[in-house]
């Protein structure tokens, strides 16, 4: 059986893996909390994949943060992504 | 609006929205089956699930928009269970089937535009209030449909020799078609149910569609025998084998 081979540059849109951390709340009362992460190579492909990965609730907000963009404190160093809360 | 109970009942205007909301829900019908198609082929676990979230939202769509034909005299049994490849109104667009991955990102991009397009004047209407609200509430849903084709393309011009952009210019011409011959009369403009005319949702479709591709000047679609009542040239419906593709199938695992 032939093994499929990914070209991530053609396929993913780029050749190194690009997060986005997903925060949402269900209503004005909840902390907009962390819920998760995806990898897409842009924020529209991240938007929708967001969207579509975290259905578990209506959200009355959702926003994503490109990881590149977050500044870390206690794991400056150590590329560990944002942990879910 | 009021609800009749057979179409021998209907109002000139009412026949045309009709045929209109047919062309409108069977486009997405067959939309669904292009996502249940290239599921598979879906490029990571988000990608798959982005897929398969589309493609139940365009079969929710379709029956809610059916279910709308209701107030026409039209049953959801008529509509889902008893029309064959002949009776299929969805655009010409969707007849061809994708030839790469970069003509699927392309057609649907196309697609949901045109979708969108058209229903976003269905939106205020006071004629048909619950239609402008089951409008606005796909319109809503809809939004990251167009975030996930528009993000592909934009991924796939990372890579040069990427074919997107001419998958585009050929599937535009073939998405053209909905509007084919904008000389007709526009009956639903006209009485009130929609807020634009058909003309103006064109020129709003290619302001879209220039945001992301470029549109050549003066692009027309072939308008030699184009019938507003299935919104495309030449026979009606859909080829044979793409409908035994797409088609409602094992009745009695269907819910009601």
């Amino acid at each position: 059986m032939m093994k499929k081979v990914i070209d991530r540059q053609l396929e993913l849109g780029g050749d190194k893996p690009e997060f986005y951390e997903v925060f949402a709340r269900r209503d004005s009362a909840e902390p907009l909390t962390h819920i998760g992460s995806v990898e897409a190579p842009n924020a529209e492909l991240a938007e929708a994949r967001a969207w579509f990965v975290y259905d578990q609730h209506i959200w009355r907000e959702m926003c994503i943060v490109p990881l590149s963009a977050i500044v870390t404190i206690t794991e400056r160093g150590s590329k560990s992504k944002v942990k879910v809360v | 609006m009021a609800v009749v109970n057979s179409i021998e009942d209907l109002s000139e205007a009412d026949k045309v929205l009709r045929d209109e909301l047919y062309c409108i829900a069977d486009a997405k019908l067959v939309l669904a089956g292009w996502y249940m198609m290239v599921l598979q082929n879906g490029r990571s676990i988000a990608d798959f699930t982005s897929i398969c979230a589309m493609m139940q939202g365009q079969y929710g769509h379709a029956r809610a928009l059916y279910q709308h034909l209701g107030r026409f005299g039209v049953t959801l049994d008529e509509v889902e269970w008893t029309r064959g490849a002949k009776d299929i109104r969805s655009p010409k667009l969707l007849d061809r089937p994708p030839q790469s991955w970069s003509d699927f990102v392309a057609t649907i991009f196309m697609a949901e535009q045109a979708i969108s397009t058209q229903l976003s004047a269905y939106r205020t209407s006071l004629a048909d209030r619950t239609l402008a609200r089951l409008a606005d509430k796909i319109l809503k849903e809809s939004r990251f449909h167009l975030s996930y084709s528009v993000g592909w393309i934009k991924a796939l011009r990372n890579d040069p020799s990427s074919a997107v952009d001419e998958d585009a210019r050929r599937r535009l011409v073939e998405a053209l078609d909905w509007w084919g011959e904008l000389d007709q009369p526009d009956v639903v403009f006209a009485s009130g149910y929609r807020d634009a005319s058909d003309s103006d949702l064109r020129e709003r479709f290619l302001k879209a569609v220039g945001e992301t591709f470029d549109v050549p000047d003066g692009i027309a679609g072939h308008a030699r025998s184009w019938q507003r009542s299935i919104r495309r040239n030449g026979a009606p419906g859909i080829p044979e084998n793409l409908f035994e593709k797409i088609r409602f199938k094992n009745r009695e695992l269907a819910m009601p």
